[in-house]
């Protein structure tokens, strides 16, 4: 050991003894560390609650089953999407990455890698959750007035953050069969008329009384020139007693 | 207590035994100086750097994980208080983001033949470290002075593993260009 490395142990010690270097207590890092999980806990949630949210929106607008309808539906999915929750969506899913890097296993790997790992486990997520009947339950609190720091997210699905009701897509219980179609009422308790077109081909369709059914079509006033449609059976689509109240 | 690991000493330093901090400095010492004169190449205030690496370890050592390696912990320390020096001194530029870290590298595993040339590889860094960016310098100072090998080096960096191998790999190109220009110029 040569005399300079002594020295520079010696000047540590001496700063230590004098207390010009002072060790921070554990609890210091344990609150630190609580601190950072608690922080990753709060932003996965937040980041599931708006992906489900998003989820949630598209499928209440009928949004989510558009693509089913060719070309044309794509592009009515593509345009209604809500970009400010998606946005939204991202910034946590950056500010996710950027506070799991902490962590060996995360830095460890390519970002590219993290990454889709977070954004495939929040998608898959926020896709369950959105299957619950959790945002179902707030919507309902919102449309009560019970859930005032949710009304303005919910109102309209979202429409406040970017979500659009397309003109093209319409969701509604059957009320009444026609020979041409059918009666039915949407979720605003409008009566709507639903007929086909010779050119559909939708023509043979089979609907029954209280079916809960999506419609794409034009809509022109109370009439909509359905061609494309299809039976809805997902419990938590549309909830039914929302109907059986206001009928 | 020189037979003892670092990491029981520093449970002694957690402990309250502030003297056995001492045995981590005159182990470390060399070591973390040797990094710094390579890395902080043409850096005034080394010593002072040095000193400040020390200091840091002791007043966060209640934060070091007894159940890890002790040298990564105060590796990490040390780039820590190194680039913040380079920062400081606004001589080299230092990228916010790094899009190396971004992708994976098939071409970046570690090599099995580490040590055939090494000698040579050494010479040319010691020659041409000045002309290396700090991205690429520090790597191969810890991989080729500091016998560190990938996944301690992506541990002190905090990188991804294969990123450690292509810095590795780009570094030692733009080495021997450096290098066989200044041969050239010599010549």
């Amino acid at each position: 050991m040569t005399k300079q490395f002594s020295n520079l142990s010696k000047t540590i010690l001496n700063k230590i003894e004098s207390g010009k270097a002072k060790m921070k207590p554990k609890w210091h890092f344990i609150l630190k560390t609580t601190l950072a999980v608690l922080g990753i806990c709060l932003v996965s949630l937040t980041t599931l609650f708006l992906t489900s949210f998003v989820f949630f929106s598209l499928r209440q607008t009928g949004v989510l089953f558009a693509p089913h309808f060719g070309f044309r539906g794509m592009a009515i999915f593509l345009f209604s999407l809500p970009i400010l929750l998606i946005l939204l969506s991202m910034v946590f899913i950056v500010v996710l990455e950027i506070l799991a890097r902490r962590y060996s296993f995360i830095y460890r790997k390519p970002l590219l890698y993290s990454a889709i790992g977070i954004i495939v486990l929040v998608l898959l997520g926020g896709f369950l959750v959105s299957k619950t009947r959790m945002h179902h339950n707030f919507f309902e609190s919102s449309e009560r007035g019970n859930f005032p720091i949710g009304n303005s997210l919910y109102k309209d699905f979202g429409r406040n953050f970017g979500m659009k009701q397309p003109k093209d897509i319409t969701l509604g219980v059957v009320v009444n069969k026609m020979k041409n179609g059918f009666t039915m009422e949407n979720r605003n308790g409008e009566i709507l008329n639903v007929v086909f077109p010779h050119s559909s081909p939708n023509r043979d369709w089979n609907f029954n009384k209280d079916d809960r059914v999506l419609i794409f079509g034009e809509r022109i006033g109370d009439n909509i020139s359905a061609s494309g449609t299809q039976k809805m059976d997902e419990e938590l689509i549309f909830p039914r007693r929302d109907f059986r109240k206001r009928r | 207590m020189q037979e003892k690991t670092d990491e029981d000493i520093a449970v002694q330093v957690c402990g309250g035994n502030s003297n056995a901090f001492g045995i981590l400095v005159e182990r470390y010492e060399r070591k973390i100086t040797r990094y710094a004169k390579r890395f902080l190449f043409n850096y005034r205030n080394i010593d002072d750097a040095v000193q400040d690496v020390f200091i840091k370890a002791y007043i966060n050592i209640q934060g070091f994980d007894t159940n890890r390696k002790f040298s990564p912990w105060i590796y990490r320390i040390a780039h820590n208080e190194f680039i913040n020096l380079i920062k400081k001194t606004g001589k080299e530029p230092l990228p916010l983001f790094d899009p190396d870290t971004l992708f994976p590298y098939l071409a970046s595993n570690e090599r099995t033949d580490k040590g055939l040339n090494d000698q040579e590889v050494k010479e040319e860094i010691e020659k041409c470290l000045g002309k290396l960016s700090p991205n690429y310098r520090e790597p191969l100072v810890l991989y080729y002075f500091e016998d560190m090998d990938y996944k301690t080096i992506a541990d002190v960096l905090k990188i991804p593993i294969s990123t450690v191998g292509v810095r590795i790999n780009r570094g030692k190109k733009i080495l021997r260009k450096i290098y066989d220009k200044t041969i050239l110029k010599l010549e």
